[in-house]
């Protein structure tokens, strides 16, 4: 539909485009010549009239000349000039008669030599003929003059009679009649009005008119004069022509070329040039629409062609009879298409494929079980690890190790013949996807794997076996998507790795407990930035006074979804997440501020916190500290730092610079949980702790198990033997606390000396505390063992 | 060789005994005041002359002489001697004639019995033209180049009139077919001054010859 009007205006667009550049162009043209045509036309009829009056003058001039020399032969005719001789009146009428005739003129008279008339042809009396007449006849043997009489016009010649002296004058008239006129007008194909101006102005009177003239029908023509020699009139092209001065006024000749005929010959011209114009556009019109179909189909075409490879297709570049630009055209989108084709190709192979092995990579396994998923295919799934590739890339090179995984690879395609993929997931991670097989049988395929991949082989005649892990999964009954798929499979192979499994399948629920983790893992971090975690302080008491001492700091968190989360739990998240540093600052800082809360209140308290295994390797444990702790109110060794045995056990060298930069700041340390770890009395011995805190274990039920009484005994003997003060915790009933009253334990703690509380609530504790000094204080020791 | 003619005439006159026995006249232009030469000057004191016989001959085309003065009475023979034949015509009222043609001589003289100026013309030569003066007085001369002509005056015992009418002629003027009339005051006339008379003339017709040079050599031939 689209392409249908983009056609359609293409070839428009150029149709019109076209037409309307012939159409200016015929048109102005057409124009030019319409104007050059009439102006030509008047030209030619202004240079017609041009000529009419060179010829009417010249037509005029020979028609004197002519009618001079035949006077001249009359004056000469002796009989002529016997009979003026004679003198007698009826010769004289006579002879003038003949002779005129014999001229051809319209009248004659016989003047005597003083100008008296002796005879005339005429039946009526003559304006006389001036005396500067007949002196200039004398001078140059003519005169010549113009003469109106009962509305005729005449050239009148006078001549004189010599015989041989001057004898009289004759006087010739010759009118300026119709057939002078049409003389004039045959030879110049003008037509002539011979007329005179009368007195009126603007009034003529016309003598006569050549006979293609109707004087009746022209009496615009025959009135009009203007004083302008030429003169356009609506149906004429018109030339007045002075012909001399009469007594009265002044002759004119008035030639004149009827419009009409030119421009009748004008119009047939325009209807002519009309024609032309409108053939021409008609073919303008039709070679335009030859051009836009020529041009206009390759460039469909093309357009077209790259529409379809803009859509992924993958069309068939069109035939193209045009060349020049737009073959160029085609064939670049054709090759376009075809490097397009082959990268895509490149990309896809690369983006599913994995280098080394050729195997299909983590893409494609996901893709393919993306589409078992949604096609609700159940399959098994088994996974492969080489233990320790790393060490294999390190000590032997990458390039041994890529060989180790190409010749794991034909292993695998050997060993799962049936698998619908063989993917390389990672670094030596491979995942294959079988056929449904039931428990027992897909680990008989796992067994018969790990058997053939831990088989002995030969690399660059190298003997080499490998160690592998291998885990099988069920689905989707074990993963329903591509994620669960992705982290089952890693937990899967972490439970192995972290039990010791050769072979492991996939236990459900263990990912739902891995995501606890990680939720809480997530929510920890929020919840140390937004002081999401409560502290809780227990007091620690000092066994001689039964007054308060410290108290331990102890930090607890309400998960607002989750409840009660243990410190255990999310401290060994927050180590296995690297949050302890945060962790362990966020609480230093906590008990900074309550301890100084404390002291404005006035209550007397020291602190004790707890470090981390992982704190003792933080370099900036001790700045940290110090800055924290800087100001502080009461001296140095009334903030203990707990740390337990194992964490002392994990790393001695560090765990002991640590301490003696922690001992420099003047804090008092100390070991906790004592006598559940392995530390030795001779590492003891080195530590710059000032205190042991006997494990709650062996205090719980101190009062009625003798073992532990011996030993708790013995340990503070031996802690007092070394210099360190002694705290127990766990106590939970008077006898015990006598106990260790008795025994010299320096300090107390326990739910039944105080639970822990809150940091407002500690006044109150310790308040309470001192009313029951009397019940815990060790004024008289009662009970020695 | 007529002026001479004229001068011997007048000499045999000479014998007033009374007044100034000359009369010069001096002719000239009125305009510029140039001397014209050849202009027929005479009085008509009442003297007569004897009439003579004279020719008026014609050759290459023209009259000889071109003006011929004669007293009233005489007779001129017209011989020609071109040859050609010539058609001489006269339409002057003094003496109109018509020779028709001919040849050699005309068989009679014409007689000018008549005085005034009578014109001549060759009906098939336009352009031969002369002039016959008919003067019936002795009182007569022509005007030489200084414009001058000399009268001899002789009136007898008459008594000398008031007035005087003084002829003046000239082939170029105005109308040539009569003479100009100026009266002179008697008195003046004891005056040895000279008349100076004023006359307008024609300008010179274009020097046309009676025969173009092309025709001469034709007559050479």
């Amino acid at each position: 539909m689209g392409s249908t009007v983009n056609r359609i205006g293409f070839r428009g667009r150029l149709v019109t485009a076209m037409v309307a550049l012939v159409a200016l162009v015929s048109l102005l043209i057409g124009a030019l010549l319409m104007v050059y045509l009439f102006e030509d036309e008047k030209r030619r009829a202004l240079e017609q009239l041009s000529i009419a009056e060179r010829l009417t003058n010249e037509v005029i001039e020979r028609r004197t000349d002519l009618e001079l020399s035949r006077l001249s032969v009359v004056v000469r005719d002796f009989g002529f000039r016997s009979a003026i001789a004679s003198r007698d009146p009826a010769t004289l009428g006579s002879a003038l008669e003949n002779h005129s005739e014999r001229v051809g003129a319209d009248f004659a008279l016989l003047l005597d030599r003083q100008g008296k008339l002796l005879a005339s042809t005429l039946p009526h009396a003559l304006p006389g003929v001036a005396s500067t007449q007949l002196a200039n006849a004398r001078k140059n043997g003519s005169d010549r003059s113009l003469l109106t009489i009962d509305q005729r016009g005449y050239e009148v010649l006078v001549i004189p009679v010599e015989a041989p002296g001057l004898r009289a004058w004759l006087v010739a008239g010759f009118e300026l009649d119709q057939e002078l006129a049409n003389i004039i007008a045959t030879l110049s194909g003008s037509s002539v009005i011979f007329r005179t101006n009368t007195n009126e102005p603007g009034g003529f009177t016309s003598f006569a008119a050549s006979k293609d003239i109707d004087r009746a029908r022209e009496p615009v023509l025959l009135r009009s004069a203007g004083d302008q020699n030429f003169i356009e009139s609506s149906r004429y092209f018109t030339r007045t022509l002075n012909l001399g001065a009469s007594g009265q006024g002044v002759f004119e000749a008035l030639l004149m070329i009827n419009r009409e005929a030119s421009l009748q010959n004008y119009y047939s011209r325009a209807m002519e040039i009309a024609l032309l114009v409108a053939v021409i556009m008609v073919l303008a019109i039709v070679l335009a629409l030859l051009i836009a179909r020529h041009l206009g189909r390759p460039v469909l075409q093309l357009a077209h062609y790259a529409h379809e490879v803009g859509l992924g297709l993958n069309p068939q570049a069109p035939r193209i009879r045009a060349g020049g630009e737009l073959l160029q055209l085609r064939d670049t989108l054709r090759d376009t298409l075809a490097r397009l084709t082959r990268r895509e190709a490149e990309i896809r192979h690369a983006a599913t494929h994995d280098e080394v092995t050729g195997l299909g990579n983590r893409n494609a396994l996901m893709n393919t079980a993306k589409e078992g998923f949604s096609a609700g295919e159940p399959c098994s799934l088994i996974g492969l690890r080489v233990s320790d590739l790393s060490n294999i890339n390190d000590t032997l090179g990458l390039e041994f190790g890529d060989k180790v995984l190409q010749v794991l690879s034909q292993r695998l395609h050997a060993e799962l013949p049936d698998a619908s993929l063989i993917a390389r997931t990672g670094g030596g991670e491979f995942l294959a996807l079988i056929p449904e097989h039931n428990l027992s049988a897909l680990e008989q395929r796992a067994q018969a794997l790990h058997v053939s991949a831990e088989s002995p082989l030969s690399i660059d005649n190298t003997p080499f076996s490998l160690r592998t892990t291998l885990i099988t999964l069920q689905l989707p009954a074990d993963a329903g998507n591509t994620s669960e798929l992705r982290r089952r499979v890693n937990l899967t192979f972490e439970q192995a790795l972290q039990q010791g499994l050769a072979i492991a399948c996939y236990k459900p629920g263990q990912d739902e407990s891995h995501l606890r983790e990680l939720k809480l893992v997530s929510d920890l971090h929020s919840a140390i930035r937004t002081s999401g975690l409560h502290m809780n302080y227990q007091p620690k008491l000092d066994s001689r006074t039964g007054k308060l001492l410290q108290a331990e700091a102890l930090v607890r968190w309400i998960h607002p979804e989750l409840g009660f989360i243990s410190p255990e739990e999310f401290i060994f998240l927050a180590e296995q997440s690297g949050q302890i540093h945060d962790l362990t600052d966020h609480i230093l800082q906590r008990v900074a501020d309550d301890a100084r809360a404390w002291f404005h209140a006035g209550l007397d308290a020291g602190v004790a916190i707890n470090l981390s295994a992982m704190d003792l390797t933080w370099p900036g444990l001790t700045d940290r500290i110090a800055r924290i702790f800087s100001g502080w109110h009461h001296s140095m060794d009334r903030i203990t730092l707990e740390v337990t045995e194992s964490a002392l056990m994990e790393d001695p060298e560090e765990a002991m610079a640590t301490l003696n930069r922690l001992r420099g700041l003047g804090v008092t340390l100390s070991v906790d949980d004592f006598g559940t770890g392995y530390s030795s009395l001779s590492q003891l011995r080195k530590l710059p702790v000032q205190e042991l805190k006997i494990d709650k274990s062996f205090v719980l039920n101190l009062n009625t198990e003798p073992q532990d009484q011996l030993i708790v005994k013995s340990t503070i003997d031996m802690a007092h033997g070394l210099g360190l003060k002694v705290v127990a915790e766990g106590i939970e009933n008077l006898e015990t606390w006598k106990l260790l009253q008795a025994w010299g334990c320096n300090v107390g703690q326990g739910f039944y000396l105080s639970r822990p509380v809150s940091a407002a609530d500690l006044a109150q504790t310790a308040a309470t505390i001192t009313e029951r000094q009397h019940e815990l204080a060790s004024l008289t020791p009662e009970h020695s063992s | 060789m007529r002026t001479q003619t004229l001068f011997l005439l007048a000499g045999c006159l000479l014998s007033a005994p009374l007044m100034a026995e000359k009369l010069t006249v001096r002719v000239q232009l009125a305009d510029g005041g140039d001397p014209v030469t050849g202009a027929v000057v005479y009085l008509n004191d009442g003297s007569h002359a004897r009439p003579i016989r004279a020719e008026m001959v014609q050759k290459d085309r023209m009259f000889h002489p071109h003006v011929l003065i004669l007293p009233a009475g005489s007779s001129v023979d017209f011989p020609n001697r071109d040859n050609t034949q010539h058609h001489v015509y006269s339409f002057s009222p003094a003496k109109p004639f018509n020779l028709e043609l001919y040849a050699g001589k005309p068989e009679a003289a014409v007689v000018f019995d008549q005085p005034g100026i009578v014109e001549l013309g060759c009906n098939i030569h336009d352009h031969m033209q002369a002039f016959i003066v008919v003067a019936d007085t002795r009182t007569l001369g022509q005007t030489n180049e200084q414009g001058e002509a000399t009268l001899a005056l002789d009136f007898g015992a008459a008594q000398v009139p008031d007035s005087l009418s003084l002829n003046i002629w000239h082939p170029r003027l105005p109308d040539s077919t009569r003479p100009l009339i100026r009266k002179i005051d008697g008195a003046s006339l004891a005056d040895t001054a000279t008349q100076i008379i004023r006359i307008n003339l024609d300008p010179e017709p274009r020097h046309e010859g009676p025969l173009d040079d092309l025709q001469n050599r034709f007559r050479e031939l």
